[in-house]
C-alpha cells in the first residue's frame, strides 16, 4: 500500500499499514460538541466492491483507487443524543422532523408515519450516550458546521471504515458475523433484534445484546480506532448519490457529484442484515428523510 | 361581502395599518374552493365549502422580499436548503438544477425572495414573530371579500381590469425570450418576463399585492386532494402528509394555474425560481 508523506505523531510513524497493526490513534476532544475525534492518516485505498463479493451491486463498481491527500479528524463515534442536545440548545435550530411535526417509526418490516416523533422522541428507547437518530441530512450538515466541521465525503467515509484493511468485505474483516476474536464488533440485525422483529433477515447465531441502537463505542473499534463504522445507525455523508459515480474520472478524488437529488448514507444500522453491512454498500435517501435508523458523524476541521 | 363593502372596510382601517407591511382581516366566513360554473377546476378544489375564522388575523401586504430575507439571515446566520444543496431549480424552457443559485442571487432587493423551501419560509415567519398563513387564510385573503370570482382580479380573462394591470404572469412579455411560447395569458403584457418587484401591480380589494402571480406562495398546511371534505372552522389542513400547499401561481404560470381556487402541493424541501411566500400573524408586535 502506498503511504505518501507518512505523518509523525507523538513519536509514532502513522502509515496506513502501520497504524493498522500498532500504536494508539491520536484522539482529541472537540470542546464545542464534547465528542472525541480520531486523526485518520492520509493514504491511498481501493474503494468499492471487493473481488468475490457476491452481494455487491452495480453502484459499488468499478473498484477504483482513491487518494486521501490529507489526514482528517473524524468522529470516533457517531454523534450522540447528548451532543445533539447541546447543538439544539445552542443554535435554537428545529430539525426537519420537528418542523414537519411527524416522522417515521419502525412497524415490523414497514415504516409508519407518526405525529410528534423527532430526535427528542425517536420512537425507540434511547439514552444520552446513544447515537442521535431521526435527523435529516440538513440537520446533520448544520450540526457539523456548528461543531466546526463538515460531513465526511463518501470516499473519506469508506477509507475510514476500512481502517487500513485491504480487500475486506466488512469493516471487521471477512468473518461472516461481527463476532471476531471473541468480541462483538457491531450492533446489527442479530438474534436480539429477531426476538422482536421475527420477519427480519439477520446475522444468524450472532447476538450483540441490542434490539435498537446501542450506546456509541460499546463495540470494538476498527484499526483506526473508530467505533460503529459498521452498524448502530446509517451515517449521512456529504455527497450526492450517483449510481455511476465510480466510473467517472473524478472518482479518484474525494469530491462527490455537484448535483443530485439523494444523499449518500453508509455503514448499515441496528436493523440491517449482512448484505447491508458490507463496507462498500451504498445507501441513499432524500436529504429531508429521517429515520430511527439514521444518524451521522462529523469531520472536525476547526483550527486547521 | 360585496366588493364595495370590502373596499369600504379597507378604507375604514387606520391609515397606519393600511400603509403598513401587514393588513388586518377581521373574523369572517367565506366560501372556499371551486366557484360555480368554473369548468377548469381540478378534483382537489371540490367540494366548495364554508370556512369560518373565529378570529381576525394579519397578512403580509406583499410577498417577503430579498431585502426582508437578508435581515433574517444577517440576524440569525440562517442557511437555506438551496445553499446546503448547492443548487436550485430554475425554469429555462424546462426545469433544471442550476449550481450555486440561492435566495440572494437576485440583484434587486425589492424582488420577492425565491429559492426558499417551506422550511426556510416557516423559519423566516417564526423569526419575524408570525407564521405562514393557512391555506384557508390564504384563499380568503386572495378573494379580497369578493365572493364567487374565478381569479384574484375577478372574472376577466386577463389581469387587465379597468386599464390597470393586476398580476405578473406567463404572458406576452415572455415572448422576448420564447417567441413561440404557448400557454401564455394571451393579449396581456405585464412587462416582466420573469419576477417583478413586489407591489408593482395593483392590489386586490383587501390591499394585498401579487396574490395572483409573481411567486407561488407556501402555506402552512400539508396538502392532500381531499382536504375540503373535512374543513370548517379555522381549518389547519390534514395531518402528516408529504407535501405542503402552494397557492397563487407565479410569473411562470399561464391561465390554467392562475385560477384563484387552484391548489398545488409539493415537497417542503422544494426550492425554485417560482416559489416564495408571505407571512401571517395573529397580532402585530
Amino acid at each position: 500500500m502506498k503511504t505518501p508523506g507518512i505523518p509523525r505523531l507523538a513519536g509514532v510513524a502513522l502509515g496506513v499499514s502501520i497504524v493498522a497493526s500498532c500504536g494508539p490513534a491520536k484522539v482529541e476532544t472537540n470542546a464545542k460538541d464534547g465528542l472525541a475525534y480520531v486523526l485518520v492518516p492520509a493514504g491511498t485505498f481501493q474503494m468499492g466492491a471487493v473481488p468475490n463479493d457476491a452481494d455487491a451491486v452495480g453502484d459499488e463498481r468499478p473498484r477504483h483507487t482513491v487518494h486521501i491527500e490529507r489526514p482528517f479528524r473524524l468522529g470516533r463515534t457517531e454523534v450522540t443524543v447528548a451532543a445533539f442536545r447541546r447543538f439544539a440548545e445552542a443554535s435554537g435550530r428545529r430539525t426537519t422532523a420537528e418542523m414537519d411535526a411527524w416522522s417515521w417509526v419502525v412497524n415490523g418490516s414497514e415504516l409508519d408515519k407518526k405525529e410528534g416523533v423527532s430526535w427528542r422522541a425517536p420512537g425507540i428507547e434511547q439514552g444520552d450516550a446513544h447515537p442521535v437518530v431521526q435527523v435529516s441530512w440538513y440537520d446533520a450538515e448544520a450540526y457539523c458546521a456548528w461543531a466546526g466541521g463538515r460531513l465526511p465525503s463518501e470516499a473519506e467515509w469508506e477509507y475510514a471504515a476500512r481502517g487500513g484493511l485491504e480487500g475486506k468485505k466488512y469493516a471487521w474483516g471477512d468473518d461472516t458475523t461481527p463476532h471476531v476474536n471473541g468480541r462483538p464488533h457491531a450492533n446489527v440485525a442479530d438474534e436480539s433484534a429477531r426476538r422482536v422483529f421475527s420477519g427480519w433477515t439477520h446475522f444468524a447465531g450472532y447476538d450483540d445484546g441490542h434490539v435498537y441502537t446501542a450506546p456509541v463505542g460499546a463495540f470494538e473499534p476498527n484499526s483506526f480506532g473508530l467505533h460503529d463504522m459498521a452498524g448502530n445507525v446509517w451515517e449521512w455523508t456529504a455527497d450526492w448519490y450517483d449510481d455511476n459515480q465510480y466510473a467517472s474520472p473524478a472518482a479518484a478524488g474525494t469530491a462527490g457529484p455537484e448535483l443530485g437529488v439523494h444523499r449518500v448514507l453508509r455503514g448499515g444500522a441496528w436493523s440491517d442484515d449482512p448484505s447491508h453491512l458490507r463496507v462498500s454498500m451504498r445507501n441513499k435517501d432524500a436529504a429531508v428523510r429521517r429515520l430511527p435508523t439514521t444518524g451521522f458523524r462529523c469531520v472536525w476541521e476547526a483550527g486547521r | 361581502m360585496t366588493r364595495a363593502a370590502a373596499m369600504l372596510l379597507a378604507a375604514l382601517l387606520p391609515a397606519s395599518l393600511r400603509a403598513a407591511d401587514y393588513v388586518y382581516l377581521p373574523a369572517a366566513t367565506f366560501e372556499m374552493g371551486c366557484v360555480p360554473r368554473d369548468t377548469a377546476c381540478h378534483k382537489d378544489e371540490h367540494p366548495r365549502h364554508t370556512v369560518a375564522f373565529s378570529a381576525g388575523f394579519w397578512i403580509g401586504r406583499t410577498e417577503v422580499t430579498v431585502d426582508d430575507f437578508r435581515a433574517f439571515v444577517t440576524a440569525t446566520g440562517y442557511r437555506t436548503l438551496a445553499e446546503s444543496d448547492g443548487w436550485s431549480y430554475v425554469v429555462e424552457r424546462r426545469i433544471l438544477q442550476k449550481p450555486r443559485l440561492k435566495w440572494d442571487s437576485a440583484a434587486d432587493g425589492k424582488l420577492p425572495v425565491a429559492h426558499v423551501s417551506w422550511y426556510d419560509a416557516a423559519s423566516y415567519c417564526a423569526w419575524s414573530g408570525g407564521r405562514l398563513p393557512t391555506e384557508a387564510e390564504w384563499e380568503y385573503a386572495a378573494r379580497g371579500g369578493i365572493a364567487g370570482a374565478r381569479h384574484v382580479w375577478g372574472d376577466a380573462a386577463t389581469p387587465l381590469v379597468g386599464g390597470r394591470k393586476l398580476a405578473n404572469v406567463w404572458d406576452e412579455s415572455v415572448k422576448t425570450s420564447y417567441p413561440n411560447e404557448k400557454g401564455i395569458v394571451a393579449g396581456y403584457d405585464d412587462g416582466y418576463p420573469r419576477l417583478a418587484p413586489v407591489g408593482r401591480f395593483a392590489p386586490n380589494a383587501f390591499g394585498l399585492h401579487d396574490m395572483a402571480g409573481n411567486l407561488m406562495e407556501w402555506c402552512a398546511d400539508w396538502y392532500n386532494t381531499f382536504t375540503y371534505a373535512a374543513s370548517g372552522q379555522d381549518p389547519q389542513g390534514p395531518p402528516m402528509a408529504g407535501e405542503r400547499v402552494l397557492r397563487g401561481g407565479s410569473w411562470n404560470d399561464g391561465p390554467d394555474y392562475l385560477r384563484l381556487s387552484d391548489r398545488f402541493g409539493y415537497m417542503p424541501s422544494l426550492h425554485s425560481d417560482s416559489i416564495g411566500f408571505r407571512c401571517a400573524r395573529n397580532v402585530l408586535p
